[in-house]
């Protein structure tokens, strides 16, 4: 088993297309792969402060590693915000990880805490509802980086989204019947109200970032997050994992079903309106937002 | 053979030579939720593991 370009030991055997890689190019083409998909997505634009969603696990990991090496090529600049939840046992460790990755690849890092902005960590706003846990931290910790971004005074948040957690985003909606949430489209931002979300990993499924940070040396196996597994979410990785197993390139094609519905859905067609939450201002799918749902204030 | 599972525990399996997609099924594995490392290299699964070889399985999903 070699490598299709020089006969070095294969590490991986990619499909669409077919082709064994060896160590120095695999890496090499997640790198050209991620450079087109920034490129073709036009996800960076000149002046740039690009804002990296750093949890310190695997995937934002790779992504820093990843805009560290590929963001010098633009005049945009970098900066790492990680979201400190609070999950004891847990985060500790990854938020560790985050800082000494920073200090080594020299980008600025800004951490920013559930108790500070939504006053109290993530074990504490969870007792009671526990099995809520991924949807409750899901909308406080988007809100949280969000607001991290702003801090830093980001034009785009870079977030470690992958192949899996996308295909399974586009499976989930399908299972809702949510269509609008199927064609929001996060990456255009609203001008004054969000900075617009870039997913530079979404070409890349969660082994092959796997494999590309164990040839990095970057891997390190993390705790589980105890929440973890709660979800709709979790059922629908089994389920796409299976698929994927039995017939290669599924997550592609519903990334592709995805990207073809957006492209034929009416530019009228409301993706859900948008306004400003009575309570904290910030958008909206109506009159209070989800945050200031999750967090009862609308009782206050 | 010696397979370390992504919990750590160590199962000896006594086989001539299969393929690692073959040994990871038996198993119960998914491969595409799997990273394999033969005698401390990362392999496809498609490669064949014989008597005597070390496998390290890593999971790659952690859920959160």
């Amino acid at each position: 088993m070699q490598c299709a370009r020089c006969g070095e030991p294969a590490v991986v055997h990619l499909t669409g297309p077919d082709r064994r890689l060896c160590a120095a190019h695999f890496i090499e083409d997640v790198e050209t792969r991620v450079a087109t998909a920034l490129e073709c997505g036009r996800m960076i634009t000149p002046g740039d402060r690009i804002a990296v969603g750093l949890s310190g696990g695997k995937d934002s990991t790779a992504l820093l590693l990843l805009l560290h090496r590929l963001v010098p090529r633009t005049d945009a600049t970098l900066v790492a915000v990680t979201v400190d939840e609070g999950i004891a046992g847990y985060r500790e460790e990854t938020l560790r990880a985050a800082e000494v990755l920073t200090a080594e690849l020299g980008v600025e890092h800004r951490i920013v805490t559930f108790p500070d902005l939504f006053g109290g960590d993530l074990d504490r706003l969870l007792v009671g509802r526990e099995a809520q846990g991924c949807t409750v931290c899901g909308v406080l910790r988007r809100r949280a980086l969000v607001e991290a971004a702003r801090r830093t005074g980001a034009t785009k948040l870079a977030t470690g989204h992958n192949l899996d957690d996308e295909a399974q985003s586009v499976l989930m909606n399908v299972l809702r019947g949510d269509l609008p949430h199927l064609l929001h489209d996060t990456a255009t931002g609203l001008p004054g109200q969000f900075v617009p979300r870039i997913k530079p990993l979404a070409v890349l499924s969660e082994k092959e970032i796997t494999i590309y940070l164990l040839l990095r040396a970057y891997y390190r196996d993390l705790p589980e997050c105890p929440y973890a597994g709660t979800a709709l979410r979790s059922e629908v990785r089994t389920m796409l994992a299976t698929m994927e197993h039995r017939h290669p390139g599924t997550m592609g094609r519903l990334m592709q079903f995805r990207e073809e519905i957006r492209g034929s859905a009416s530019p009228t067609e409301p993706a859900g309106e948008l306004r400003l939450c009575r309570i904290c201002g910030e958008l909206a799918s109506g009159e209070v937002c989800q945050v200031c749902r999750l967090l009862g204030r609308e009782e206050r | 053979m010696h397979i370390i599972l992504p919990d750590k525990s160590v199962r000896t399996v006594s086989c001539t030579s299969a393929p690692i997609e073959e040994i990871l099924l038996s198993l119960g594995i998914n491969p595409t939720t799997v990273i394999v490392v033969k005698n401390g290299r990362v392999v496809p699964e498609d490669v064949t593991a014989d008597d005597g070889d070390e496998i390290r399985i890593l999971r790659v999903s952690h859920g959160g």
